[in-house]
């Protein structure tokens, strides 16, 4: 009897739970899993959106490596990667280490306040603004800036290494007071009583900043690196709106470059392995990024 | 001597703060500076992209570029497009992660292990890989140009797993145990008992899916094939190739629009979006 209860009471329950999920994971499904699978297969395809999508098995994949634009996107990704995730991470894990030793009052609240305000506005405001403050012109902010020095001006959208550098300065400049934002709370959940003990001990600031607070924030730090490795391979409005991925291929990214073969170029299929490949690339980066951070413990 | 030994140090610390705060208010001066120079120029008569001094003192303040923009009947419709989207995908979003949330945390059900660690997964998904799929999913369901085809997909596994993980906590099992004693029907208890217990974490998932959906520029692109559906992020994202290219102002005045409401609402609720972002940094 009392069994039965239980069994009618656990049905019960696992009914309500599938009937709470269901709106979820239903979107899920059709907006992501589904999406997956549909990918690889159409990464098989020669497909233009048009036409009844006809196998080429991996003709696509070999085709891409062929492929200048896709090789320029990736060489761009990779120094895009090298220059914002340590500049974004190490500048935000400063100011939020400055801000939690000296300036827990006001002060310090006013800071993260301000330095969050690049997060609010979306990528596209942050790349029309420094579209203009950036512009050829020799009445835009930074070449007046430059000029009043003696300096040249400089065309910095419109030459291939100083368009890449701007645009990784808009990433760092939009990304740094999210991190800051992480870096802070974690920060402050370190136990008081661990620095009390090593001020006692003598330790200087910096001594207990990488004796104490870094090892007891490795996981936010690696949740840090992990979070702007993949943005970074993400990037679409800021190239879209600055550059449109040029001068040529300078600052072409592979995002920008999946949605010009798809939906430009009517390539679905093509463009749906290059989606497949930087799927991969960017699973194996935060693997290898877990395994050096798993390593380290 | 140990005593002018201490003296000197703690000066020595004062000079570090102040060097220490002279810099801080340096990064925090470039991180407001580029809204300040849109907020100027979007209230300057004249068109020019210089911003100087002299031109701060000497420039015809006006609201004319503002005028200007709320003028036109497609600027109004824009931003009639992005708030409709944007609040319809906050109300979806906040409404099915609580759901399910809920469901992972409290019901324990057949299968929930294996289903939470799904959701994990996809948060692995990089979104260039769903795009086109997404594209040609809604063409079948006859759903480009719908509001839903932006909001839809962006409910994604990141709201269930944060408040997911405000749950743990924020909703006592007692609680619950109390309500069911109490009589309270299934439903009567997630929106009774539940939904109020979560309206932190609630607000602060409310506020990451406003900035996103309200900035978000490539789905818009690729699922409203019709311009009637513009959303003002796409509409400024437009603006310097367009035939207004060199009206600076009107072009700033149009982007501190864009970035208003998203800012407005940070002003207010400023708490629980950072509550927010440092929960999805230490606890997911």
């Amino acid at each position: 009897m009392k069994t039965n209860i239980n069994k009618k009471r656990r049905r019960r329950n696992n009914l309500w739970g599938y009937t709470f999920t269901a709106p979820s994971a239903i979107l899920l499904f059709v907006f992501i899993v589904l999406p997956i699978f549909i990918s690889v297969a159409l990464s098989l395809t020669d497909f233009s959106g048009f036409n009844e999508p006809t196998y080429v098995g991996f003709k696509n994949y070999v085709d891409m490596f062929k492929d200048k634009k896709f090789l320029a996107s990736m060489k761009n990704t990779f120094i895009y990667v090298l220059t914002t995730v340590p500049l974004q991470t190490i500048l935000s894990l400063v100011v939020a280490a400055i801000l939690a030793e000296k300036f827990q009052n006001a002060f310090g609240e006013f800071i993260r306040g301000t330095m969050f305000i690049p997060v609010l506005c979306s990528a596209v405001i942050a790349g029309n603004l420094f579209f203009y403050l950036f512009a050829s012109d020799k009445n835009a902010v930074i070449n007046s800036m430059l000029m009043l020095f003696g300096l040249d001006k400089v065309n910095w959208l419109g030459k291939s290494d100083t368009a890449m550098l701007v645009i990784c300065m808009v990433a760092v400049w939009k990304n740094v007071g999210y991190f800051l934002v992480i870096f802070y709370a974690a920060i402050m959940d370190v136990p008081k009583s661990l620095h009390e003990a090593a001020r006692i001990d003598g330790a200087s600031p910096m001594q207990r900043f990488f004796n104490i607070t870094m090892p007891s924030i490795r996981p936010v730090l690696y949740l840090v690196i992990t979070l702007s490795t993949i943005w970074a391979f993400q990037v679409f409005d800021i190239t879209m709106v600055m550059t449109k991925g040029g001068p040529g291929t300078a600052t072409m990214s592979p995002v920008l470059l999946v949605y010009n073969y798809a939906f430009t170029d009517h390539r679905m299929g093509y463009a749906s392995a290059i989606a497949c490949i930087l799927a991969v690339v960017i699973f194996v980066i935060s693997m290898l990024q877990k395994l050096v951070f798993k390593e380290e413990d | 001597m140990a005593k002018t030994k201490r003296l000197s140090r703690r000066e020595g610390s004062t000079a570090v703060r102040v060097i220490l705060a002279v810099v801080l208010i340096i990064s925090a001066f470039i991180s407001i500076f580029p809204f300040l120079y849109m907020l100027a120029l979007s209230l300057m008569e004249t068109s020019t992209m210089k911003l100087s001094w002299e031109r701060l003192v000497t420039a015809k303040y006006t609201l004319d570029n503002f005028k200007m923009a709320f003028k036109q009947g497609a600027f109004l419709n824009y931003i009639k497009n992005s708030t409709i989207v944007t609040l319809y995908a906050v109300v979806v979003n906040c409404l099915v992660s609580s759901m399910a949330a809920y469901a992972f945390s409290k019901k324990k059900f057949f299968g929930s292990r294996t289903m939470y660690t799904l959701y994990l997964a996809t948060m692995m998904v990089p979104g260039q890989v769903t795009l086109i799929p997404t594209f040609l999913i809604l063409n079948k369901f006859s759903m480009l140009n719908t509001y839903s085809a932006v909001a839809l997909p962006t409910c994604g596994a990141f709201g269930v797993l944060l408040i997911y993980s405000f749950m743990k906590q924020g909703v006592p099992d007692e609680l619950l145990e109390a309500a069911e004693l109490d009589g309270c029907s299934e439903i009567r208890k997630f929106t009774r008992v539940v939904l109020p217990l979560l309206k932190s974490v609630i607000i602060s998932l409310a506020i990451f899916t406003f900035i996103n959906v309200w900035g978000n520029l490539v789905l818009p692109l690729v699922v409203y094939t019709e311009s009637d559906m513009t959303t003002i992020t796409q509409a400024v994202a437009n603006m310097k190739t367009s035939h207004t290219a060199t009206k600076y102002g009107y072009i700033m005045a149009c982007n501190v629009i864009a970035f208003l409401p998203p800012f407005i609402l940070y002003l207010f609720l400023q708490k629980q979006f950072v509550e927010g972002i440092a929960l999805s940094g230490t606890k997911t």
